[in-house]
């Protein structure tokens, strides 16, 4: 479609140019009554990027955003606030999104829908119709898993800081107030969990924290899975820099195979038990909860008694219920990422916009294309392509670099750091801009 | 300055091989030959993917990682192309560009073009 046509064809119309806010064909109008009616629950990167790229294909839909909170936080890349970021680099709020894409804020929590009057109840009484409902509401935590640990006690001593936020700043101050040489245990859950890289990015980030603040400091990964990604370059890094394999390691690695999975807690004493049965005291204990389908997803019967929302990957729908959508770390899908959300979200706004003009959605594609980093001066690549066919998974790709060859280009080292930082400003604006 | 920065992220480097390194998704892997008959992608939602990282619409123009609004469509599938042959050694975009089949780059070389060459919050 040629838009600067569009423009002077609307012009010519007679409809003023006020009316058109120009090359993105947004038009400002009011709602229209008997357009469809989207409802969005959730408002973060899965629901913000469904938001923004169904308003900038579609004019007329309305389209309600459900989420209680005013400020989001974004998970990825935060682990650098435990290292000193500020965590507002990180936050956006919804004033810019909210008027730019039209959107309806309902600032509540979601606490029952009516699949059959296709209905959604909020905590506050509100009833929402919707014609398309798209459910992006994060994961919910298992806690009881790990014996003598509980949500309560997450929120205030052993933190588990996998929702960016005040979890994020609690654990910055733990890892800052540790004695010398004391012991931080991060312990990894079993996949699939969201942003697989991130605990081992964390572990990386602290110790070279550590490196300048708290030389004899000490990092233990307990873990409850046999590798991760990124393994070759991250353990590379370690060998390198943070002695690892040796007698002073700043950073260990149990994996599941030598029994690193954590069995129990106990937070008077601060110690862990492993599987292999060794028990280790610790200064800061990270755990990192299992993670299952959201709560709500759960109560309202879409989970249909999984661990996930399983959804057709050809439009991320809901094999439980029509017209609606399912994204983000609650849904079936193989790895949870930001970056996979996003593009989630893209495909169920062009899946939603092809249904209200009667067309069958597109081929779908999905890129979990990552840039990374394990410290200030080593930056690393993921690109990982997946396809569709018969509504299931296929994983066209999945690459990790730099190789052990490349790895030992300083300069390329530090271009990709450059470019992972940059990653981290340009999801961002992709998702809230 | 943009495009001197775009050139120093592309290094002589040797493509690893078609692998798929990934110890949780091993059994997920398929060749492309495997997908090359399938219904194509369009050109947006091929594009939708770059945008993490080239901005909405490939429409960032402030960062090292270029825009790609805008593009002359010859140009970007002449350049697709040879990052996908390994013609043109890059670190990133030699992985990225060999998952799309040619009528995908074309498609995608169609959408870029067709998008303004000026940055996603310039419009109003």
């Amino acid at each position: 479609m040629n838009q600067l046509n569009r423009r002077n064809l609307l012009k010519l119309m007679g409809i003023s140019a006020l009316s058109v806010t120009g090359l993105t064909g947004i038009r400002k109008q009011a709602f229209g009554a008997s357009s469809a009616q989207v409802v969005i629950v959730g408002g973060g990167i899965g629901g913000i990027t469904t938001a923004k790229y169904l308003r900038i294909i579609n004019n007329e839909v309305n389209i309600t955003v459900v989420e209680p909170n005013s400020l989001y936080t974004f998970c990825p890349g935060s682990n650098e606030v435990l290292v000193g970021e500020p965590l507002s680099d990180f936050q956006r709020t919804y004033d810019h999104t909210r008027h730019r894409y039209r959107l309806r804020l309902v600032a509540d929590s979601v606490k029952d829908i009516d699949f059959n009057r296709k209905q959604v109840k909020t905590a506050g009484g509100e009833n929402i119709s919707y014609d398309y409902l798209v459910m992006s509401p994060g994961p919910d935590f298992i806690f009881d898993d790990i014996e003598g640990w509980s949500r309560e006690l997450a929120n205030r001593k052993i933190l588990h800081a996998w929702k960016a936020g005040k979890q994020t700043l609690m654990l910055r101050d733990q890892i800052r107030a540790m004695p010398r040489g004391g012991v931080m245990v991060i312990s990894p859950p079993v996949m699939p969990y969201r942003c697989p890289p991130a605990p081992y990015e964390r572990a990386s980030f602290v110790a070279e924290w550590m490196q300048k603040h708290n030389r004899r400091g000490k990092i233990i990964i307990l873990d409850h899975n046999p590798g991760f990604v990124f393994q070759q370059q991250y353990i590379r890094y370690w060998t390198e820099r943070r002695g690892f394999g040796t007698d002073h390691a700043m950073i260990e690695w149990v994996s599941s195979a030598q029994g690193g999975a954590v069995t129990e807690l106990d937070a008077g004493k601060m110690t862990v038990t492993i599987r292999s049965g060794e028990t280790i005291k610790a200064d800061v204990i990270n755990l990192i909860p299992r993670h299952t389908a959201n709560r709500l997803t759960r109560n309202t019967g879409l989970t249909q008694g999984k661990d996930w929302v399983e959804v057709n990957h050809h439009d991320m729908s809901s094999l439980a219920q029509a017209d609606v959508y399912v994204l983000g770390d609650t849904a079936d899908f193989y790895i949870k990422t930001g970056k996979l959300a996003s593009d989630q979200a893209k495909v169920i706004a062009q899946a939603i916009d092809a249904r209200l003009h009667d067309k069958e959605p597109g081929q779908p594609l999905y890129a979990n294309d990552c840039l990374a980093k394990a410290g200030s001066d080593f930056g690393m690549t993921l690109t990982e392509t997946y396809r569709e066919r018969d509504g299931k998974l296929l994983l066209a790709q999945s690459i990790q670099r730099p190789l052990p060859k490349e790895s030992e280009n300083v300069f390329l080292r530090h271009l990709l750091v450059s470019a992972a930082d940059n990653w981290q400003r340009s999801f961002r604006r992709d998702v809230f801009d | 300055m943009i495009i001197r920065l775009y050139c120093s992220l592309i290094l002589m480097m040797s493509l690893p091989a078609l692998a798929n390194e990934n110890p949780f998704t091993k059994e997920l892997f398929i060749a492309p030959e495997h997908y090359q008959n399938d219904p194509p992608v369009s050109g947006k939602m091929a594009a939708d993917t770059c945008s993490a990282c080239h901005g909405t619409q490939g429409r960032i123009f402030n960062e090292i990682i270029p825009p790609l609004a805008g593009l002359p469509k010859k140009r970007f599938i002449t350049m697709m192309m040879r990052f996908k042959r390994g013609q043109r050694p890059a670190f990133i975009m030699n992985s990225i560009a060999r998952t799309f089949t040619r009528e995908e780059i074309e498609r995608m070389g169609d959408y870029f073009a067709q998008q303004p060459p000026k940055p996603w919050l310039e419009t109003p």
